[in-house]
């Protein structure tokens, strides 16, 4: 299962984009740093001193990372076309899934959001929709040997709708 | 001396603890955890270690160390079972294996190749095991000599062997480094009581909790990754293994074969897996590689390898193996962790409130004592045995059903998270860590340096500030410090070292 998205320039490429996101995200780290105090002050290094070492040395690999892919990109844009790419749905569809169990374990309790989790997972984790009954089955099996190594042996409470 | 020698006894003498028929039998559970989680493709120890981890709370914790040793052992040998059968390795320090080990699989003689395996695994980890005990003691005694500058030169130079360490791209090893330590720095600040980077959020003010950020780094992003195979063709390439049939005697190489690899070729291959386990990052695949080029540098028959040689076979298995033991001795003497998993019985040992390092040997050496005989038992004793009695099933792990066991993975991993922080948050938190993490591998971003970031970050950042309030701010202190400029000499020298060789690695290829 892939989702197709269109290409139309060299520069949209994960060796460009990568470093670009976190090249922005340490531009905010630092920001923030920068907020909270000066690295310096009184002979006496402050809180803000090690985040505005690191985002220094992060921000310079970054740069370099995104230079790379910049070179890389215009040296490929002469013989460049606008092509699709494939973007695999499953680790999205995952992630969606893993987000709603997370979202809605303490409300519907282990009992109830578990085995619905661990079904949806062996749906998307499968080539195509099959075998339900047994996935259900197993789905089942898994949520109540999880209960019993988390609860019953090791004595770890789930939230639960009755309690 | 004197001091080395008390922890040489303390350490020998918890054989009685390890030999305790509960003991063994969790050292057995965690061995056997690790056989099923190596030779399957795609999991390795460290996951197995990473979802033992939420369990191990309720556990006392020798208990869970003694678990943890067996996993590691385990499942850094059980990847030459599908390495050498379907040509898969199932734990990447297996990728050597594969080479010779299913040319032989080919020939038929695919049982003795595990066997060969199995006795270098076994001699590898023993002699690995066995140098950390005698070693450790006395790195332990050295490390409570080292001041506070020292300790950051020693931090330093992790990181720096671990960014120059990666091959691919050292500017990714170093990015990755920088967001382990990025997100150390969330929560309080570690000398003062000042929220850092929370972003007004309460939930932030203590910071993301290790198992969330280890469980996310490791297991979410590697099931997200894991969710892009096709079904179908890895049934296809399991059923390969599920029609192959072993038989016990089939397995043990004779006296004369043996000898023919020659005693050298083990202990050249253990001491080189030995020494690079020592080095924080290097890991069991490294240590597989060298081993394997340099065995068939030395070799009589240099040609054979690559088709079918025992010798190829044992120095990977003999070096990979030897990297536990090696991989043990910074993490807790110095509390530097070797390669990925020992980072994340570094995680085990944390949230016990346990800080490795020099401290460890006065304080605490009574309840990591077990951890060291362990070892040595799991590979002495364990993998021998476990190849006689269920060697011909070692197959049958693959026909696991993969669904159903990615199905139990993912949820004994979530939850994990819960039962170690009983927070939400914490829940999500580990989600994010696993998709940011899974993006950046699938960029060729590697995630130990990440790992060793977030669990050395907090300690690097005290050492330097601490440091640099004794010497009023004047960096001068890393250099009159005599522990300090050691250390720092002993970056300057491995950074020439490496860069040189990688050079000289270009130039050949």
């Amino acid at each position: 299962m892939r989702i197709y998205m269109k290409i139309t320039s060299p520069y949209i490429r994960a060796s460009v984009i990568a470093p670009a996101v976190i090249l922005a995200v340490l531009i905010i780290y630092l920001l923030t740093a920068l907020q909270m105090n000066t690295p310096i002050r009184d002979n006496a290094l402050t809180e803000s001193f090690f985040p505005f070492l690191i985002s220094v040395v992060g921000i310079c690999s970054a740069c370099k990372l995104l230079l790379d892919g910049l070179r890389e990109s215009r040296r490929e844009a002469a013989s460049f076309t606008a092509h699709p790419l494939a973007l695999p749905v499953k680790p999205f569809l995952i992630v969606i899934i893993t987000a709603l169990f997370i979202f809605f374990f303490e409300i519907l309790g282990f009992m109830i959001i578990a085995p619905i989790y661990i079904f949806f997972f062996m749906l998307i984790y499968d080539d195509k929709i099959q075998k339900i009954p047994s996935k259900i089955a197993y789905a089942v099996l898994i949520a109540a040997a999880t209960f019993v190594l988390y609860e019953v042996v090791f004595n770890i409470r789930f939230p639960e709708i009755w309690r | 001396m004197e001091i080395a020698m008390d922890i040489l006894n303390t350490i020998l003498s918890s054989a009685s603890v390890v030999f305790q028929p509960m003991m063994f039998l969790y050292l057995c559970v965690g061995f056997f955890i690790g056989i099923i989680f190596g030779a399957l493709p795609g999991l390795t120890s460290m996951l197995a270690i990473v979802l033992l981890l939420p369990m191990t709370y309720t556990m006392p914790i020798t208990v869970a160390l003694i678990m943890c040793m067996g996993v590691y052992m385990a499942g850094i040998y059980s990847g030459c079972i599908t390495a050498i059968t379907i040509k898969i390795p199932g734990a990447p320090s297996s990728i050597m294996t594969t080479i010779d080990g299913n040319f032989m699989m080919q020939e038929g003689k695919g049982a003795k190749a595990i066997g060969y395996a199995t006795i270098a695994s076994m001699i590898g980890g023993g002699v690995g095991s066995i140098l950390l005990i005698l070693v450790s003691p006395l790195t332990m005694e050295l490390a409570l000599n080292i001041k506070t500058p020292g300790k950051f030169s020693l931090v330093l130079f992790s990181f720096v062997v671990i960014c120059m360490i990666e091959t691919k791209s050292k500017a990714k090893a170093i990015l990755s480094m920088c967001f382990g330590l990025v997100v150390s720095t969330i929560g309080m600040d570690v000398m003062k009581p000042i929220a850092r980077f929370n972003y007004g959020t309460a939930n932030l003010l203590e910071g993301i909790d290790i198992t969330a950020l280890i469980i996310g780094a490791f297991a979410l992003s590697e099931l997200l990754d894991q969710a892009t195979i096709n079904n179908q063709e890895y049934k296809k390439m399991t059923n390969v293994a599920s029609n192959i049939k072993f038989k016990r005697k089939d397995f043990f190489p004779s006296w004369a074969e043996l000898k023919e690899i020659g005693i050298g070729n083990y202990v050249k291959s253990s001491l080189i897996g030995y020494f690079i386990g020592v080095l924080p990052g290097a890991g069991a695949s490294m240590a597989a590689f060298v081993s394997y080029m340099e065995a068939k540098r030395c070799s009589k028959h240099p040609e054979k390898f690559g088709k079918g040689s025992p010798e190829g076979i044992v120095a990977a298995e003999t070096a990979n193996n030897a990297v536990c033991g090696g991989a043990l001795v910074p993490m807790l003497s110095l509390g530097i962790p070797g390669d990925g998993t020992t980072a994340v019985i570094l995680g085990v040992l944390l949230v016990y409130g346990i800080v490795p390092g020099p401290t460890l040997l006065t304080e605490q050496m009574h309840i990591i004592a077990p951890m060291y005989l362990a070892l040595l038992v799991a590979a002495v004793l364990l993998l021998p045995l476990s190849l006689y009695l269920f060697g011909p099933y070692y197959l049958k792990i693959v026909r696991i059903n993969r669904l159903v066991l990615y199905g139990a993975i993912s949820v004994i991993a979530v939850l994990g998270v819960y039962a170690a922080t009983t927070s939400i948050f914490q829940m999500g938190a580990a989600l994010v860590v696993g998709i940011i993490m899974y993006a950046l591998g699938k960029q060729g971003y590697p995630n130990v340096p990440f790992i060793l970031a977030v669990i050395l970050g907090p300690l690097f950042e005290e050492y330097l500030r601490t440091s640099l309030t004794l010497s009023q701010g004047s960096p001068m202190i890393f250099f009159t410090s005599i522990d300090s400029l050691i250390f720092l000499g002993i970056t300057v020298l491995f950074s020439i070292f490496f860069i040189r060789s990688q050079a000289a690695n270009k130039k050949e290829a």
